[in-house]
């Protein structure tokens, strides 16, 4: 007995979570009188919070591939949107910043800075996880707790505010730059803010590439399925969680340097709270296992995607007070994506 | 134990008719029908994958989904889900246990069926208790408060057992029971299979150890290739007929192989020991000496927990503890730290526990068979398909694994298909020294044929071998020598010349007691 092609689409996730995808969008935008939905404006709001999550989620998903978690995803885009912002305005005079004189040169300083750090934040955390033997949770709740505070400390002691703004457009552009098109046969004018777009594609397809053409790669998952056996497989796997926490780490703090683009400044207490839960919750909903070894990078897009439509369209079907009933919603929806799909592979297996 | 007493009463406990089960690419049972009589002990025997333990999980609840009608006492039945069955009285011990490794011996044996005081509390002192007798009756030294995880696979099988027994199961399935057991625990196993069919036990029992059939069974089917081929008396047939209606060809003799003659020394360990802390035997292994040839086999031999996958661990750099003492590899000395380390060296290992630390479950056949060599597939960690491709399809043809492909998912193959995987992936490595580690475990008689000769003939082009095992006829029928361990030590050396089961017994068991005992 063969499968055919029918049946291969049937039995992959994907499927059912481009599906899910249809259904929701569909549902809300007919649900909406006014077809608000898919509106220019809506659609380029739904663009752009999809591949900010999903740059994210992708290190996450990594991560949870290699049998670990990590909690501090939200902090570290809290932290990394300060030390971006404070490199920034250190490197540019003040007289300068809301003329210009944010070029290139500062930006690419200011990312980099960021971004090592972030690394570092990684490597932090799979030394405990290594050498300390935390578990992964512990390791990165202490993150999750610390980091935070230091973003704080550091930005109370350069400039004695919780928040540390960037007003100068070029700054603002990072996020805010758009890309107007149409596509032949849709008299519907879209529009794109290009750059996290840009980062979510090379973030994702480097993702992709990774977990399924790489020796490493595959290590991961066998990581994650079972450690012991990849260590008697040879299979160096402290080395490896290094790898893994550094792609989380950094994913993250790519994140955070979009965000303070987007918000014109960094802010250390309210930014990114409780972000690590949504990538947890993409990740999972894209097919993740939280106890290793299974998980897909395309699975956790379509997670992403997922959960911005869900979110997305509560305010277009409760028109008073939605964000009463967003976490309601949003909880029961992903915790109904993930039974159908356990059903759905359980039901296979017997 | 008799075997006219039961041939073929008028009322069958179990009749299976006209059952199928099919897997996508696979039709693992295909129309089959027999009956088995109350009371008596059934072998089931066939090839891997013949469709044994899926017949097994049939007639325990395990799987739901198959044509055709089970009858249990002439009445038809179909478990719903595997309680059902322990209800209508069937047990089953599976393969690869099924045990929570974190909880305790007793919470184990009453998993699902706790007992609670009064007060609905867990009553955790009758379930000790009772666990406690049960376990003595199984002739089990755990105490019952002890996490299953720190026990060995044979006392862990009796765990399940007890769990059977505490159950008051009417049949019970035990499917290849002794393949990870010594040569005396399966003497205890023999002994309490013994009491439970005293007592009116139905037992189906599944091996590939064509002795231990002869020895117990009072009747024996035979499937091959997921279809019935015949229920034989062993009165009435031998080993070797039954081995032929399994493969359905001749078979040839695996045990004739011409002298082999030992090269170079490939590996030589030197007064190699390995500390057990906080324990009363306060070492695993002491002062090893051990020299292996090129071209030669060395088998390890010894009772469980006597140091074999310890030793072999140490030499693959995968003990948790670093030994001390010196490991010279074709003269260099090497001192490996991770199991990276002695791959790169040309020492490869294939590990005893199957399911703990071989396979990876979620990953496909393929993927499992090129862990080790991986890179060998790949250009700057790029994985090119087709080398990785040439790499599992080469293992599956050689080691005839039987599988509808490299992309089918490992956990759907039958229990000896898996092992052969696991070997695959360590032949791939190409090693200088291959250590074996109860290599044959629920591999079937054909296979373990060819493997015998596979191992053979790599050891003509140069490879040492190092193999342990739980079955000593495989041990005398592979080594050119064989070391005895007993307690952490070396007891006893035997030529292939010298070597018969009763001096290696002898030795194996040469200081037991006269040592101060791990509690
Ligand atoms: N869940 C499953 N999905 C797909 N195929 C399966 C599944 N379980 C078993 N099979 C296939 O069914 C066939 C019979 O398997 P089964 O486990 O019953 O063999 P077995 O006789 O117990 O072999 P062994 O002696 O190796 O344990 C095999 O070809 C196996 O690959
Ligand atoms: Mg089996």
């Amino acid at each position: 007995m063969k499968t055919t092609f029918g049946e291969r689409w049937w039995n992959r996730s994907e499927f059912w979570l481009v599906l899910a995808n249809l259904i929701v969008y569909l549902v809300v935008y007919f649900a909406d009188k006014q077809h608000n939905f898919g509106s220019t404006e809506s659609l380029m709001l739904l663009v752009t919070e999809t591949t900010m999550l999903g740059i994210f989620a992708i290190g996450m998903t990594i991560v949870i591939i290699s049998g670990g978690i990590d909690l501090s995803v939200g902090t570290i885009i809290a932290f990394s949107s300060i030390i971006f912002t404070i490199v920034v305005k250190k490197m540019v005079l003040p007289a300068l910043l809301a003329k210009g004189g944010v070029g290139p040169g500062v930006l690419l300083t200011a990312t980099a800075a960021t971004l090592s750090l972030a690394l570092v934040i990684g490597l932090f955390h799979a030394t405990l996880i290594t050498l300390l033997k935390l578990p992964p949770f512990i390791a990165t709740l202490g993150t999750l707790i610390g980091l935070r505070s230091l973003a704080r400390v550091i930005a109370q002691w350069q400039f004695q505010s919780d928040k540390v703004s960037v007003s100068a457009p070029e700054f603002r552009a990072l996020f805010n730059a758009t890309w107007s098109f149409t596509v032949p046969g849709i008299d519907l004018p879209l529009r794109i803010r290009w750059v996290p777009l840009c980062v979510f594609l090379v973030v994702a397809i480097a993702a992709m590439i990774l977990m399924r053409r790489t020796v490493l790669g595959r290590h991961l998952y066998a990581l994650g399925g079972n450690e012991e056996a990849a260590r008697l497989s040879g299979i160096r796997t402290d080395g490896l969680k290094f790898v893994a926490y550094s792609i989380g780490a950094f994913c993250a703090g790519l994140a955070g340097i979009l965000y303070a683009a987007r918000e014109g400044q960094g802010n250390s207490t309210n930014l990114g709270v409780g972000y690590e839960l949504n990538a947890i919750a993409a990740a999972v909903v894209g097919g993740a296992s939280l106890r290793g070894g299974a998980g897909t990078i395309t699975g956790t897009i379509l997670g992403a995607m997922f959960l911005t439509l869900v979110v997305n369209g509560i305010p277009h079907l409760i028109k008073i007070d939605s964000t009463l009933y967003e976490g309601i919603i949003v909880g029961v929806v992903v915790i109904l994506a993930v039974a159908v799909n356990q059903l759905r592979t359980r039901g296979r297996s017997r | 134990m008799s075997t006219q007493s039961s041939a073929t009463p008028s009322t069958p406990i179990i009749s299976i008719r006209e059952v199928s089960v099919e897997f996508p690419g696979v039709l693992a049972l295909d129309r089959v029908s027999f009956d088995i009589s109350a009371g008596e002990l059934h072998a089931i025997v066939g090839e891997n994958g013949a469709g044994k333990s899926t017949l097994m999980k049939l007639l325990s609840g395990v799987y739901t989904r198959y044509d055709g009608q089970i009858f249990f006492q002439a009445e038809p039945l179909r478990f719903s889900s595997t309680r059902d069955a322990e209800r209508a009285g069937v047990s089953i011990i599976h393969q690869e246990l099924n045990l929570v490794e974190q909880l305790s011996v007793s919470a184990n044996i009453f998993l699902g069926r706790e007992r609670r005081t009064r007060l609905g509390m867990l009553d955790d002192r009758a379930m000790n208790g009772a666990a406690a007798e049960l376990l003595a009756e199984l002739e089990c030294r755990a105490a019952p408060t002890q996490p299953v995880g720190e026990l060995r696979v044979g006392d862990q099988q009796l765990v399940e057992i007890a769990k059977a027994l505490s159950l008051r199961s009417q049949i019970v399935i035990m499917d290849e029971p002794t393949s990870a057991l010594t040569e005396t625990e399966s003497e205890r196993l023999m002994r309490i299979i013994g009491r439970l069919k005293a007592r009116g036990v139905t037992i189906l029992y599944i091996s590939h150890k064509m002795d231990e059939v002869f020895r117990l069974a009072d009747r024996i089917t035979v499937l091959r290739d997921g279809k019935f081929v015949s229920t034989v008396l062993p009165a009435d047939s031998s080993p070797r007929s039954v081995a032929h209606l399994m493969v359905g060809r001749e078979m040839e003799d695996a045990s004739a192989f011409a002298k082999r003659t030992p090269g170079k020394v490939a590996l030589e360990v030197e007064g190699l020991s390995l500390a057990w802390p906080g324990h009363a035997q306060p070492y695993r292994l002491k002062d090893i000496d051990i020299k292996v040839h090129e071209g030669e086999v060395l088998g390890i031999a010894g009772l469980m927990g006597a140091g074999r996958t310890e030793l072999l661990e140490c030499l693959y750099g995968a003990s948790r503890l670093p030994p001390t003492g010196t490991i010279r590899i074709a003269g260099q000395p090497a001192r490996f730290r991770h199991p990276a380390d002695a791959l790169r060296a040309g020492v490869a290992l294939v590990t005893e526990d199957r399911k703990r630390l071989g396979v990876f479950s979620q990953l496909t056949v393929g993927q499992n068979i090129t862990m080790c060599t991986l890179r060998e597939a790949a250009r700057l960690g790029w994985i090119r398909s087709k080398a990785e491709q040439a790499q599992a399809t080469g293992i599956v043809e050689k080691l005839r694994v039987r599988t509808p492909g490299t992309e089918e998912s490992i956990t759907n193959l039958s229990g000896g298909n898996q092992q052969k995987c696991l070997i695959g992936r360590g032949l791939l490595t190409r090693p200088k020294v291959l250590l074996l580690d109860d290599p044959t475990r629920g591999v079937d008689v054909g296979a373990k044929g060819e493997l015998y000769r596979l191992i053979d003939g790599l050891c003509r082009e140069g490879l040492a071998v190092i193999v342990t095992s739980s079955e000593l006829p495989e041990l005398l029928t592979l080594s050119d020598r064989i070391l005895v361990l007993c307690e952490g030590r070396l007891t006893g050396e035997f030529t292939r010349s010298e070597a018969t089961e009763q001096r290696i017994m002898e030795a194996a068991t040469a200081r037991a007691g006269t040592l101060p005992r791990a509690s």
